[in-house]
């Protein structure tokens, strides 16, 4: 289990990288890997830019069958008042395209998303070998 | 008797110890009473202030070690005592002619029951680590400057080998000298290569939007190279659409359409 503080920006790149390796270690494809670096640079950079910084958990994770990359995001930001408007594809409040958290649940297996104004956000997601 | 000996000995010695010790750390040390007036201070606190220890005792703190940054009540050493706890700061203070960075902790002195009878104070110049700290910021901004070239390879073609990770200040570093190039050099062309980057995510791909359609209003084409197939796929399934931006497999090749470009318009005219 790895903790990994996001809280200036070159966290971004720490926390992807860390992501990529892990999935390296387990042994993906390069495809996969991408995938995996994709959304964690997209969630640890919104995490960084809305959710006034925080944390990314990152950990292997296993069942009978298959071994995955698991990374939990959690911030004590603003939270997210509509979060299906936010998970619609070109939505932003900012300036960005609007891509990055629908896009990170299609590069990922596994996506929960908890938020609660006033309170922060809570990002969980899988991506299984 | 040899016990109550040896026992002795370890006090004088460690008396001795904390003496020398005391005499010699190499930082300035001061010791005052509950009013700020001086009760000690170690050899390099006389250096500092150029007093010798007889002349130092009785003199009020600041009056020795003189700080712009802050008033008389918000001397660390005053916040200290009064709130019984470590204070640092990065304060400068006045050593001769010259004003020195220091960082500078107070602490509260108590007696044997824990009642504040005093405070002490240690001067640490940190003017060099500073000096190092702005170096490798000043180093960080040349490698910047470097690692980012736009590079005039044709005529009227220029080329950016983008090369490891984008922050977001990279890039639009060096979208922006790209621009600037674009117009004085009257290129025609930019081929951006990204053979380097190991992840185009979405800010990555939102500023080649950007660059691409300032580069068109400019009247210029933008040709985009070097994409993996792994790094093709991953921004179809973010679902970013890059099909305003031309691109091709290889530099050479985004080149040679560069050159089509320039060559047909050459021959129209
Ligand atoms: N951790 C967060 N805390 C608060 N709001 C968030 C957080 N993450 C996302 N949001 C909100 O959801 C919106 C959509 O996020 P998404 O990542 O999809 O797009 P974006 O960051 O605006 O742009 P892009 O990711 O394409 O550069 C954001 O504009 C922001 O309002
Ligand atoms: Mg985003």
């Amino acid at each position: 289990m790895e903790m990994i503080e996001i809280h200036i920006e070159s966290d971004i790149v720490r926390a992807r990288q860390a992501a990529r390796s892990l999935a390296e270690s387990l042994g993906f494809s390069i495809l996969s890997k991408t995938r995996v670096a994709t959304a964690v640079s997209e969630l640890a950079r919104n995490t960084f830019t809305y959710g006034g910084g925080g944390s990314m958990k990152l950990e292997k994770i296993s069942d009978r069958t298959r071994v995955g990359v698991h990374c939990i995001f959690v911030d004590k930001g603003p939270g997210i008042e509509d979060i299906v408007k936010a998970m619609t594809p070109g939505y932003t409040t900012g300036k960005g395209l609007g891509f990055g958290l629908s896009g990170s649940k299609r590069l990922m297996d596994d996506f929960k998303i908890e938020s609660e104004v006033g309170n922060g956000t809570r990002i969980e997601v899988i991506k299984w070998k | 008797m040899i016990e109550k000996c040896s026992t002795l000995e370890a006090t004088e010695s460690s008396e001795l110890l904390k003496s020398l010790a005391m005499n010699q750390i190499p930082m300035p040390f001061v010791v005052v009473d509950k009013a700020s007036k001086i009760t000690y201070m170690n050899p390099a606190a006389c250096k500092w202030a150029r007093k010798d220890l007889k002349e130092a005792i009785g003199v009020m703190c600041f009056s020795l070690f003189p700080s712009p940054d802050c008033t008389l009540e918000g001397r660390p050493v005053s916040e200290a005592m009064k709130y019984d706890r470590t204070v640092i700061k990065q304060i400068r203070v006045q050593r001769g002619n010259e004003m020195v960075q220091t960082d500078f902790t107070a602490a509260p002195l108590k007696d044997d029951k824990g009642k504040v009878i005093g405070g002490l104070e240690f001067v640490v110049d940190i003017t060099d680590r500073l000096d190092a700290e702005s170096r490798a910021q000043q180093l960080r901004m040349e490698i910047l400057e470097l690692s980012t070239p736009v590079l005039s390879l044709w005529d009227s073609i220029l080329c950016i080998p983008l090369i490891g990770t984008l922050d977001s200040k990279r890039t639009q570093d060096v979208m922006e000298k790209a621009l600037v190039r674009l117009a004085e050099e009257k290129a025609r062309v930019i081929v951006i290569d990204i053979t380097g980057v190991p992840v185009i995510d979405t800010m990555v791909a939102n500023h080649l939007i950007r660059m691409s359609s300032a580069v068109k209003l400019m009247g210029g084409d933008c040709i985009l190279t070097g994409i993996s197939p792994a790094t093709a796929k991953t921004i179809v399934h973010l679902g970013i659409n890059l099909s305003s931006i031309s691109t091709c497999a290889s530099l050479s090749q985004g080149l040679e359409k560069g050159m089509k470009i320039v060559n047909k318009e050459r021959g129209t005219q």
